[in-house]
């Protein structure tokens, strides 16, 4: 935060050059994956009635890369997103993030973690409706009991294109303006690893371009690392990587995907999965189908 | 449509069970008052019928009522009223004369009657019953008389007598007591044997001293002896018969055996029999005693804590009428879902209605079958007074009118739910409330408020004005009471428009703590209407709480000034030497903080104020004591109410009373006047002073000093006398003659128990010879306790709707935590600790019961001292705000909310965030 103060003046407009000198804490680190996942398992129930819906799941998360994660409906996405950002508890495995393993931590430290070093985009936005569109940026570090760094949050709130909506409430902007506020909010404590689950699911088409092409732009210029689940390829598009998971487990690990070439990926893999469980039918606990 | 009201009741049951707690406690209060009632009922009937035994009828002469008796002047009997036919008609199983012989009982066979009168005690003669089975007394031991010459003594007046079951007593009537001596000679004594003990449970007997039981012809045989200890020739006696026996009431049984109609008959053949009497049954004497005693209604006891009961059952719907609200606004997609398939606006409506009926029934029943539960243990563990006498009103009552209120209370909620369009079903709701209140109820409240408060005020300064002697004295608080029922109406009705304002001020300073407070004053500013309400049911219970604590230390500072006014010094012991040794036996006892000698003078006044001229007939004079007060006195063993606690030298200090209690003979001085007065040592100078000068003897040899001086009005009494005098020590000196009484002044600890002071110091002025003691703490340790005792009742009974308001308090934040479960899953996502979690739900509930606490406080304060200044009329009353009770509901209601946000704050930290955001997709 002390980096803003020395920071050029930021200028005008849907490019964030910025950003690159302010996102220290992203950008600065040792080497080394952002956060990994080793032999990551996660299982709802037990018994017979167990879903997997993480099954030894190791992937590692390169620092300033932006990574979508794609498959079908059921397949495991979400829950990889929860366990890798502390918000849940992993059956067995660890999270490595920045080196330290927080399947070992309590829930006060994973909440302090993620207070501190995780930024969170949601598909149903999730502001909080009793407050102002910049309380709700604020509201990290005002449950940190720490003072909004003004300045940061203005820029942020100019380079997303919302500063006349500050002062507005959530029920007064539009399904991309809340979006871009909830950005603004993951983006506030300068945090390690930003995840966004289905961040373009509630936006129109025009909407979800803007949405994507900033969080692209965000990790081009700051070197943030993103995590993205999406279910459209054409989203995943926009990142560094693409991971497809199935029933739990990655079936594919694509580097510079191509809207193309990963809608052909997912329908093989519903396509397979739709197989499995019509040959598996009988059997209590298997995967879910897709769509 | 039953099926899907049932379906959407099993969701929210969990919901639903703080409102069903409200509405169990208040239909327990009101069963349990209800069965109370049932109680002192039966006690007073029990009281009532005793007399009857076990007979199921009484047959009581109408004398003197009845006109046929005033014209002749004879006295009716059992014969000329057929009384005594009664035992002959067919049927009757039993019957007990009730007439009383007064007579007096001594041990063994007494020789002659008078001796025997001389050494007994009082009792009364009463007759067995035919069949000895309907005595309205306990046979204890022994057997019943069965014959003449045997007697059933009460046990009490056995003991007295020393005598036991076997043993001889003897009896005479009490007319023998007083009889001429050549009358009582013709009297003998009826000796007895005495076969069986009684007791008296109902105490019937007691006052007479006890009861004797005796055969019919024994009583006809103490009558006989009354006749002629009254000098009735021997003949006349001989001739008296039982039927000549003065008529009282007769009660008598039926067989057991016979049907209703039989008994119709008899009772028939029975009422053909008499003339001017009337024939009852029990149980119908029984229902026409309690219709006199409750005036046709409940007992009184009973009105007024039902009273109580109904406040809480109100607070009760407004916590039930907030729950509805809520669940009709959580359901409102499942019911715009409904409207969308076809479900029409009256089925919805009534859909919410019978939720109502089902909670309402269901919670009622419950509450009035704990209360049945607890009676019922306590009368099990054999607590005083306390029995168990079911009734279907103690059932019915708390069921119907719970389940009513239930229902009216979701009535609102109902209209609601018809007002989702089925729209709401396809598009995205706003769930934020809107704050204010529709303008034509503003309007209302505000016109409440304006003429309360007006009432209230020209109702207090009217009190101020009014005496309390004045025939309408009770005009002010006939006033200010609709006065304050105004106001409290205004401001409960106008709750959503002020309380919103109130808790945001509050919740800008809330804000101020931190992150938590920040969350919990933006939760409160975003249900309005909700917070409103549940604030509301808080203050209506603190409002009345506070009004009450107010009301009563106003009275109670008011009484106690007066009384010090009243009675100055709390205890005196006069007739004394009030030596040191004895002072300080005084001072020792437990109880006393103070003693000190106090000397006086008897002085005598002129009604002109001038010195008085003993020798003239003509000028009307008046006594009183003179008192020397040291100055280290006031406050100590006499009130500080000269005004001063200092006593000036040459002025004398006159009683206000002087000039309102005696107009005629004593003076009428106020300050600036001056009085003369003629002093003496003591009354038996001034006794002889007169004397002398009546006998136109010299005056002047007998020690007395002759005065005027200024004179300082103060309220203040002492002893019996309410127009005492007071002067100071100085003013003593330069009388030049010494004070010959003197009296050992008491100051008693305030929180001494005043029975047993009383017996400390009666047991230590025994031993001072020939000297007084005179209390007047007695009268203020009795108004305390009268006001205590009325204000601690009125808290207990309002406690109730107290605690309805605080579950209401926690079903509104349980309601919000679920309400709010995707929110809260946000920010515990992005790094609110558990832990500030719960702090901010805490802050919430302080926020809503502290703000209801503070303004109940405020405007219960008012009500309390607007009640104690118009009940006083006349007195200046003392505002004394009770401050523990005020800091005591202050902590309760902080307490009490952070324990009302123990549960949910539970519920919101239990759920991981991930579930929490998943559930709320
Ligand atoms: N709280 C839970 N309890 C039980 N099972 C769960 C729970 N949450 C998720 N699951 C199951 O775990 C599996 C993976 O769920 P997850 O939400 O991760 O899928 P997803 O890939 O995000 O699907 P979608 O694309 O529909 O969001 C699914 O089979 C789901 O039913
Ligand atoms: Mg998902």
């Amino acid at each position: 935060m002390s980096a803003s103060t020395n920071a050029p003046t930021p200028t005008a407009g849907q490019t964030l050059p910025n950003l690159a000198s302010l996102n220290q804490s992203a950008a600065g680190m040792a080497n080394g994956p952002a956060i990994q996942a080793i032999d990551l398992v996660k299982d709802y129930g037990t018994g017979d009635f167990a879903v997997h819906a993480l099954r030894h799941v190791n992937v590692a998360f390169e620092r300033g890369r932006f990574t979508a994660i794609m498959g079908p409906s059921g397949s495991g996405k979400s829950t990889l997103m929860h366990v890798l950002s502390g918000l849940d508890c992993a059956t067995s495995g660890h999270v490595l993030f920045d080196g330290n393993d927080i399947t070992t931590f309590d829930d006060k430290q994973l909440t302090l973690m993620r207070r501190d070093n995780v930024g969170f985009i949601f598909q149903s936005f999730n502001l909080l409706p009793m407050f102002t569109a910049e309380q709700n940026i604020a509201m990290p570090l005002t449950l940190a009991g720490k003072k909004p760094d003004r300045q940061w949050l203005h820029r942020l709130a100019a380079d997303l294109g919302i500063e006349d909506r500050l002062s507005h409430r959530p029920a007064e902007l539009s399904g991309g303006q809340q979006q871009r506020v909830a950005i603004a909010r993951a983006l506030i404590t300068h945090p390690h690893v930003v995840f966004a689950d289905e961040p373009t699911g509630a936006l129109d088409s025009i909407s979800s371009a803007e949405v994507l092409g900033m969080l692209r732009r965000l990790v081009d210029e700051t070197g943030q690392t993103v995590i993205m689940v999406t279910h459209d390829a054409a989203a995943a598009a926009y990142a560094d990587r693409a991971i497809v998971f199935s029933d739990g487990r990655i079936v594919a690990d694509v580097d510079h995907p191509t809207e193309e070439g990963m809608s052909a990926l997912v329908m093989e893999q519903r396509r397979a999965t739709a197989q499995a469980a019509a040959s598996n039918a009988a059997a209590p606990n298997a995967g879910p189908a897709g769509l | 449509m039953w099926s899907i009201t049932r379906g959407m009741m099993k969701r929210s049951r969990r919901t639903l069970v703080p409102a069903g707690i409200a509405i169990a406690i208040a239909s327990l209060f009101i069963s349990a008052t209800l069965l109370l009632g049932n109680v002192l009922d039966a006690q007073s009937v029990k009281q009532f019928t005793a007399e009857y035994g076990n007979a199921e009828y009484s047959a009581t002469p109408d004398y003197p009522a009845s006109p046929s008796y005033q014209s002749d002047g004879d006295v009716p009997t059992l014969a000329s009223t057929g009384l005594e036919d009664i035992a002959s008609v067919n049927g009757v199983s039993d019957v007990r004369y009730s007439g009383t012989e007064p007579v007096i009982a001594s041990a063994g066979a007494a020789s002659s009657a008078s001796s025997a009168a001389s050494s007994g005690y009082s009792a009364s003669g009463i007759e067995v019953s035919t069949k000895a089975g309907i005595m309205p007394i306990d046979l204890a031991d022994g057997s019943w008389p069965s014959k003449p010459g045997e007697a059933a003594l009460d046990s009490d007046l056995a003991s007295k007598l020393g005598v036991s079951v076997g043993g001889t007593v003897s009896l005479v009537s009490t007319a023998v007591d007083s009889a001429a001596a050549d009358d009582a000679a013709a009297v003998s004594p009826l000796v007895v044997r005495v076969t069986g003990l009684t007791d008296d449970p109902h105490e019937q007997y007691s006052l007479a001293g006890g009861s004797v039981t005796l055969a019919a012809d024994d009583i006809v045989e103490l009558e006989r002896q009354n006749l002629l200890a009254i000098g009735t020739p021997q003949s006349d006696v001989d001739s008296f018969t039982h039927g000549d026996i003065t008529a009282s009431a007769v009660y008598f049984s039926l067989d057991s055996g016979m049907s209703d109609s039989q008994k119709n008959d008899a009772i028939g053949q029975i009422r053909s029999k008499l003339r001017s009497v009337t024939v009852t049954s029990r149980t119908d004497a029984a229902d026409a005693y309690l219709r006199k005693l409750n005036g046709g209604g409940v007992n009184p006891v009973v009105a007024a804590i039902l009273v109580f009961a109904i406040l809480a059952m109100f607070v009760a719907a407004l916590v039930i009428a907030n729950t509805f609200r809520v669940l009709v606004t959580q359901r409102r997609r499942t019911l715009a879902l409904l409207r969308t398939i076809g479900a029409s606006k009256g089925q919805v409506h009534r859909s919410v209605l019978t939720e109502g009926v089902v909670l309402g029934l269901e919670y009622s029943a419950l509450g009035t079958a704990l209360a049945y539960a607890i009676v019922a243990i306590l009368a099990a563990a054999k607590v005083q007074g306390i029995e168990l006498i079911p009734s279907a009103s103690s059932i019915l009552v708390p069921i119907v009118f719970a389940t009513l209120i239930t229902v009216l209370a979701s009535s609102g909620a109902a209209r609601l739910a018809t007002s989702v369009t089925p729209m709401e079903a396809l598009r995205p709701i706003d769930a934020t409330e809107k704050a204010g209140i529709k303008a034509a109820r503003a309007v209302v409240s505000v016109l409440l408020l304006a003429g309360g408060l007006a009432l209230c005020l020209s109702a207090v300064r009217m009190a101020g004005r009014i005496s309390p002697s004045s025939n309408d004295y009770a005009t002010p608080l006939l006033m200010a009471v609709p006065g304050c029922i105004l106001v409290f109406i205004g401001l409960v009705m106008s709750t959503q428009a002020w309380i919103p304002w109130l808790l945001s001020g509050l919740g800008r300073l809330v804000s101020l703590t931190g992150a938590s407070g920040t969350i919990a004053a933006a939760n409160i500013r975003k249900n309005p209407r909700r917070i409103a309400a549940t604030s509301g049911a808080l203050l209506i219970g603190i409002t009345l709480v506070a009004t009450v604590a107010t009301g009563a230390s106003c009275a109670s500072a008011t009484v106690n000034r007066e009384l010090d006014s009243h009675y100055s010094v709390d205890a005196s012991i006069t007739e004394v030497a009030a030596d040191p040794a004895q002072i300080g036996q005084v001072k020792a006892l437990d109880g006393v903080s103070d003693a000190q000698g106090i000397a006086a003078y008897a002085v005598t006044l002129s009604a002109k104020g001038t010195v008085p001229d003993i020798s003239d007939a003509d000028d009307a004079q008046s006594y009183t004591a003179m008192y020397v007060i040291p100055d280290s006195a006031i406050g100590s063993v006499v009130s500080d109410t000269f005004g001063t606690r200092h006593l000036e030298d040459g002025v004398v200090y006159v009683s206000d009373a002087m000039h309102t209690t005696k107009p005629n003979t004593t003076p009428d001085v106020r300050t600036g006047d001056s009085l003369g007065m003629v002093v003496t040592s003591t009354r038996s100078d001034q006794d002889s002073l007169y004397a002398t000068a009546f006998e136109g003897g010299d005056v002047s040899t007998i020690p007395q000093a002759q005065t005027t001086l200024p004179v300082r009005t103060a309220s203040f009494a002492i002893g019996d006398d309410d127009c005492s005098l007071a002067i100071s020590e100085g003013t003593a000196r330069s009388l030049g003659i010494d004070p010959g009484r003197h009296d050992i002044w008491i100051g008693v600890d305030k929180n001494a128990d005043a029975s047993d002071l009383i017996d400390r110091l009666t047991t230590l002025t025994r031993d001072f010879n020939g000297s007084n003691l005179t209390g007047a703490f007695i009268f203020r340790k009795m108004f305390d306790t009268v006001i205590d005792i009325a204000m601690k009742a009125m808290l207990a009974l309002l406690s109730v709707a107290v605690i309805i308001a605080l579950v209401g308090v926690a079903n509104t934040l349980s309601l919000s935590v679920i309400e709010r479960q995707r929110e809260s899953a946000t920010l515990r996502a992005i790094g609110m600790t558990s832990g500030q979690l719960r702090a901010s739900l805490a802050w919430e509930s302080v926020l809503i019961s502290v703000g209801a606490g503070l303004a109940g406080l405020v405007t219960g304060g008012f009500f309390g001292w607007v009640g104690a200044v118009t009940l006083l009329t006349g007195t200046s009353v003392a505002f004394a705000p009770n401050w523990a009770i005020y800091g005591g509901i202050v902590l309760l209601s902080l307490v009490a909310a952070l324990l009302a946000s123990v549960l949910p704050a539970r519920r919101a930290t239990k759920v991981p965030p991930v579930v929490a955001l998943a559930d709320a997709d």
